[in-house]
């Protein structure tokens, strides 16, 4: 069976997305002509040089910034006209993972993975704590529970940054070159459970990266450079 | 989320610094706040010992330090109302006094009653009344300042004190005998007080003192309306002298202490100083740990947490330097008014008023320095994660 056949609705639909900075003289087209579609269970690598519009199109994909033109469907709702509480409950039902600087310091591993549900207004501590260790565990991390961000290695701190994505139960993650930051043999780990759990849970992923090494853990890899967008075959090793 | 406090645990110089600067702040506060209750309070002794349900003061009467008189005439006024069952005067004046204990002559207050119908009531007073019938025999305050050496000592194992008063008009220094104590407290103005009768004030002070007492208590026929029976007196008396409850004579001395004397100005000036003190070193903690995890901060925003949230958190952070804070504060105020008290005989002690007025302050402290150091979050965006 096809990996397609077994993929849900779509998460993520954007139609002729087109954004640009400034204004009059000033103004700096980044993205032209944007068409994408992210399905339930997928996970889509966005690759591209330096510069070429992969921030914008995350920061877009995760409501953070408007598109200048163009329409993104989220979760089945047209985010152009959103604002306020419906803004907010949308966003809800997205996590980030960054390259680096993904925990809180001042929390141990543990705290900070239930800090991604701390939000939800009937949170139940027990439960939440119950859920974040199994997320830990099922990670390779239930002995670093207690253990500090500090005390942790690259690796373990963007594990414990994927624990606390997934308790959220979100339905789309946004990556930001969550591997760059660690050597191959962590980030290979990392980008396995990431979408290992991911498809468990049924989460739509959508990974920005120049790791090349992880290309085959995608559904589909999008290329972007100079503002537009296409798909590029996967090579699978 | 413990966040704000554990943030501020791993940030130990600033909070160190902010714990030491707050408690320095709460300090000012108590003191400020010890100091106005010594003296407001030293300073209505003798309003709170009226005995009567009201007062015949001077019209606009204001304070007793102020020396107003309201003549002795105005009783016929006043007993004219069916509703007055009778009234008694009270004179009250500044003297110098020395005896054979002291250095040198020192300051302080005189205060004369009608021995048949005293106008107040202080502990020590009614038992030893009857010794103020006889002509320049005084009762002194055993609670004045100890620079009257051991006046009130030898006067309590009942021996008569000679003391010189001061010069008359032929600069002969009257002499008078201290008979017995009674309990009334220094103020500022004065190191301690005697108590004598109109007779020995006559004949110290000289007979036209008599017609001129500082205020006249006014006792009411059982079950009469107070408020109404006031009324009706100040219409009788047409502006020539006042009728005051006790709460009103209280209020005004206390009015005056706070309003027209540079005491409420100063002590007024000082705790709003120790509160932006107090803010300042708050907000300097907030401020610090803001800065420092502001990339943390743009995480939480992204996991969707609001303004609410972070308002929160900023007031944990105040909380956890203003509990500490407050209690080393509250300790340290209250040996500190132990030990003036020891010196100073106001009354300066820890109540309840002191307790919640700094509280309140200290809650006033963390709210507003919250609301400035969360203006710094509103900035915090996620997008800067992606850079």
């Amino acid at each position: 069976m096809a990996e397609t056949d077994i993929l849900g609705p779509a998460v993520v639909e954007a139609v002729d997305i087109h954004h640009h900075y400034g204004e009059g003289p000033q103004r700096v087209d980044v993205l032209f002509d944007i068409n994408m579609q992210v399905r339930e269970g997928e996970l889509v690598i966005v690759t591209g040089p330096s510069g070429s519009g992969k921030t914008t199109l995350l920061t877009i994909l995760g409501t953070m910034r408007k598109p200048s033109e163009g329409k993104l469907q989220l979760l089945g709702a047209d985010t152009t006209g959103l604002v306020g509480a419906e803004l907010d409950a949308l966003r809800n039902r997205i996590r980030f993972l960054f390259q680096k600087r993904n925990l809180l310091s001042s929390l141990t591993a543990i705290q900070n993975v239930i800090a991604g549900v701390s939000t939800t207004p009937l949170a139940d501590p027990d439960w939440d704590e119950a859920r974040a260790r199994h997320l830990l565990g099922m990670l390779g991390l239930g002995d670093k529970a207690e253990a500090w961000p500090d005390e942790l290695s690259g690796g373990q701190q963007q594990r414990v940054a994927i624990a606390r994505v997934l308790i959220g139960l979100p339905d789309l993650i946004i990556a930001d070159e969550p591997t760059s930051a660690l050597d191959r043999v962590s980030g290979r780990i990392v980008v396995d459970q990431l979408k290992d759990l991911a498809m468990r849970a049924k989460c739509a992923v959508v990974l920005s990266t120049h790791d090349e090494r992880i290309f085959d853990v995608a559904s589909r890899r999008l290329h972007i450079e100079d503002g537009r967008c296409f798909e590029v075959p996967i090579h699978y090793h | 989320m413990p966040l704000g406090s554990q943030q501020l645990r791993r940030q130990r110089t600033s909070t160190l610094l902010s714990l030491a600067g707050v408690t320095a702040s709460l300090l000012v506060i108590f003191a400020q706040l010890g100091i106005e209750r010594a003296v407001y309070d030293s300073g209505v002794r003798i309003h709170r010992a009226v005995v009567g349900d009201l007062v015949l003061v001077p019209p606009g009467f204001k304070s007793l330090q102020l020396h107003a008189e309201v003549p002795a005439a105005m009783t016929d006024i006043v007993d004219t109302n069916p509703a007055v069952a009778g009234t008694a005067p009270f004179w009250f004046g500044i003297m110098s006094m020395t005896h054979a204990g002291m250095k040198a002559s020192r300051q302080l207050a005189w205060y004369a009653i009608d021995v048949e119908r005293p106008a107040i009531d202080v502990p020590g007073l009614k038992e030893n009344l009857y010794k103020l019938r006889e002509v320049r025999r005084i009762l002194f305050d055993r609670d004045s300042r100890p620079y009257f050496g051991d006046l009130a000592e030898v006067a309590e194992r009942g021996e008569e004190v000679p003391v010189l008063g001061p010069p008359n008009m032929r600069q002969l220094l009257p002499e008078m005998f201290v008979v017995g104590t009674v309990k009334i407290g220094p103020n500022v103005v004065n190191d301690g007080a005697v108590v004598m009768s109109e007779n020995t004030m006559t004949e110290v002070f000289g007979p036209w003192w008599v017609d001129r007492p500082a205020f006249i208590t006014i006792q009411l026929v059982p079950g009469v309306d107070r408020m109404a029976v006031r009324d009706q007196l100040n219409k009788a008396l047409s502006g020539r002298g006042e009728v005051i409850t006790r709460s009103e004579f209280e209020a005004r001395e206390k009015e005056y202490w706070a309003r027209e004397t540079p005491v409420g100005y100063i002590t007024d000036l000082g705790f709003v100083m120790g509160l932006m003190i107090g803010m300042v070193f708050i907000y300097y903690a907030q401020y610090q740990i803001i800065r420092f995890y502001l990339p943390e901060y743009a995480i939480l925003k992204s996991l969707g947490y609001d303004w609410w949230f972070f308002l929160c958190m900023v007031g944990q952070i105040g909380a956890a330097i203003i509990t500490p804070a407050y209690l080393v504060a509250f300790t340290l105020a209250r040996l500190v008014y132990g030990v003036a008290e020891t010196t100073i005989h106001l009354g300066m002690a820890m109540g309840l008023r002191e307790m919640v007025v700094s509280l309140i302050a200290s809650l006033v402290m963390t709210a507003v320095s919250s609301v400035f150091a969360i203006r710094r979050l509103w900035k915090v965006d996620p997008i800067m994660l992606f850079e």
